[in-house]
């Protein structure tokens, strides 16, 4: 028998990431900068914020699935306009504005809803998966756009007001604006440690090697499954929050190509992370929405920022992020 | 009683009959190779005892419970543990992680999602104690990508020894190996517990007779001998199988 002789020395370990200290500093900073922020700001640009906070909680729930049991989902929207639907149609047609409520009822909502699809959709994987989440989420539109009834139809549902809290709070767009960057900032740091918990930890391995999760003890369709109603719930607090906030509740909340864009915010910002779908939702927001009001170009140079970062950098923002950092510091390595 | 028991277990793939009828049982603490020429089906029927595919027909048995139809999961919850013949690791985590995965596991916090799993001592104890069995205690930080072929293959071990199996199946532990590292590996598996069952698929024969007191032999999926080395080696059918197989190379390769 022959033996390969093999080089002895250590293979290049992996660039340093940047020290935690360095990125808690970025994130109180951006924190501290949102808080002022209202102060300084038009309206016109605390309601954008608010919007982004909102699409940013969405993308989280999205990244979380896709960065650590790497479950691409092509039907998210379902549960974000299953949540605006839920709270829309408290508001609307039962007069029920206390946040409590109607976040909850959104979340609850939204978790049973992904209860179903998960469930149905579990059992397939990779791009059966992917597909199955689509026709489901699909299904919901179409509940959503035909039943008139309860929905309104095409239509949807006008005049979701701003929601108050048990007669002693009435929230305005400022203090709405708040509520939303308390509910994004403690989104993240729920997943954050849900990441770094021993249930988060078997979600990573997961991803990382489902069949050797399995020869290891683990049921990891079940893991999946909490994994993909929690992102599910949390979609759909987030829509709970847009119905208040936009007044309006319409098909195009549920509709796919809400999850394609929510898709492309994981991926611009960086799945694999928390912090980068939330970066990526700011920026698909400002090409997308932000944009189209200087130009009428802004879904052109949309798909070729994506193109961009499908080709150069697949980490997304946050990978950007890490190699300049390593760059700057010029030593890789422990 | 037997810790492993497998009754007459068939599995076909399309005509061909894989497994033909496979019928054994292994004591508790026995030490079992299983050899055989390529193709003889070794693999598949490690795939079988594990549940990675279902038996067509017959029965298996651990410690004294059906477990036939248990898929993966449920069969290393049984106190079945196993090794794959490529490595299957989680190669973008660190060592230490690797193993407190499989430690995980079995423990009653693996759906804990609020506290950091730096938090647990006993399970960062109890990893500590595996990487020290698998001798990888001073590369615990490194990425499991960064390790040589030989460390991978230690850690592989380590996956499966972390779920404090009953019964481990060890699917060529040595495959690739350099000699030295062959000889490290044989003094780990002969350091595990002695109420460990091991079963061994093993082409080295060295290896063999030195871990295993008893040998298997498969030929085209049938059990063709069943014995003492000794016996084994003596065993006309297994002669004529090797003979046989190494003589079909040479005409293939002429």
């Amino acid at each position: 028998m022959t033996v390969e002789t093999r080089p002895e020395q250590k293979p290049p370990p992996v660039p340093r990431r940047a020290p935690s200290r360095l990125v808690w500093l970025a994130a109180v900073g951006m924190l501290l900068a949102l808080v002022v922020f209202p102060v300084f700001a038009s309206t016109y640009f605390i309601g954008a914020f608010t919007e982004i906070m909102i699409l940013a909680i969405f993308a989280l729930s999205l990244g979380f699935l896709m960065g650590y049991p790497r479950l691409v989902s092509l039907g998210h929207a379902a549960f974000f306009g299953g949540g605006a639907y839920a709270a829309g149609i408290l508001a609307v047609r039962l007069e029920v504005t206390n946040l409590f409520v109607t976040l909850a009822v959104g979340l609850i909502f939204a978790a049973l809803l992904s209860l179903v699809i998960g469930g149905l959709s579990l059992r397939s994987t990779g791009i059966y998966f992917l597909m199955i989440t689509l026709a489901l989420a699909q299904m919901v539109y179409v509940v959503a756009q035909q039943w008139n009834s309860v929905t309104g139809g095409t239509d949807g549902l006008a005049g979701v007001p701003y929601p108050e809290l048990f007669g002693v709070l009435e929230f305005d767009r400022v203090g709405f604006y708040y509520l939303v960057l308390a509910l994004a900032a403690g989104s993240y740091l729920l997943l954050r440690s849900v990441t770094r918990s021993p249930f988060g930890q078997v979600l990573r391995g997961i991803g990382i090697n489902e069949q050797r999760m399995r020869a290891v003890g683990y049921d990891t369709r079940v893991y999946k499954l909490v994994a993909f109603v929690l992102a599910g719930a949390m979609a759909g607090g987030a829509g709970a929050l847009w119905a208040h906030h936009t007044g309006l509740v319409a098909p195009v909340d549920v509709h796919w190509t809400l999850s394609a864009t929510a898709l492309i915010m994981v991926i611009v910002g960086g799945a694999g992370t928390l912090a980068g779908p939330m970066l990526g939702a700011a920026l698909v927001w400002f090409l997308d929405t932000g944009l189209s009001s200087y130009t009428e170009h802004s879904t052109m140079i949309m798909g070729a920022v994506f193109v961009f970062f499908v080709f150069f950098a697949r980490g997304g923002i946050v990978g950007i992020a890490r190699s300049v950092w390593g760059r700057v510091h010029g030593r890789i390595g422990a | 009683m037997a810790v492993l028991e497998l009754e007459a277990v068939t599995k076909r793939f399309g005509a061909l009959a894989a497994i033909d009828d496979v019928s054994f049982s292994v004591e508790p603490g026995e030490r079992v190779a299983l050899i055989g020429p390529n193709g003889a089906g070794k693999t598949t029927l490690f795939n079988l005892i594990s549940g990675e595919i279902p038996p067509d027909s017959g029965a298996v048995r651990l410690d004294g419970r059906d477990v036939t139809r248990y898929p993966p999961e449920k069969m290393a919850g049984a106190g079945l543990g196993r090794t794959f013949q490529r490595n299957s690791l989680f190669l973008e985590s660190t060592v230490c992680e690797n193993v407190r995965l499989a430690v995980q596991a079995k423990m009653s916090i693996r759906f804990q999602m609020l506290r950091s799993v730096e938090r647990y001592p006993e399970l960062l104890s109890a990893t500590g104690e595996v990487l020290e069995r698998v001798r990888l205690a001073d590369r615990s930080r490194d990425l499991a990508s960064q390790l040589s072929y030989g460390e991978q293959r230690q850690l592989e071990l380590g996956l499966a020894l972390a779920t404090a199996p009953k019964v481990l199946l060890l699917d060529e532990p040595t495959a690739g190996m350099s000699a030295k590292e062959t000889t490290e590996m044989v003094e780990m598996l002969r350091a595990l517990p002695q109420d460990m069952t091991l079963l061994i698929v093993e082409h080295d024969m060295e290896v063999v007779t030195a871990l295993a007191r008893r040998i298997i032999v498969l030929n085209f999926g049938r059990v063709i001998a069943d014995g003492t080395p000794d016996e084994v080696r003596r065993n006309e059918e297994v002669l004529a199988a090797y003979l046989g197989a190494e003589l079909d190379e040479e005409t293939s390769n002429a």
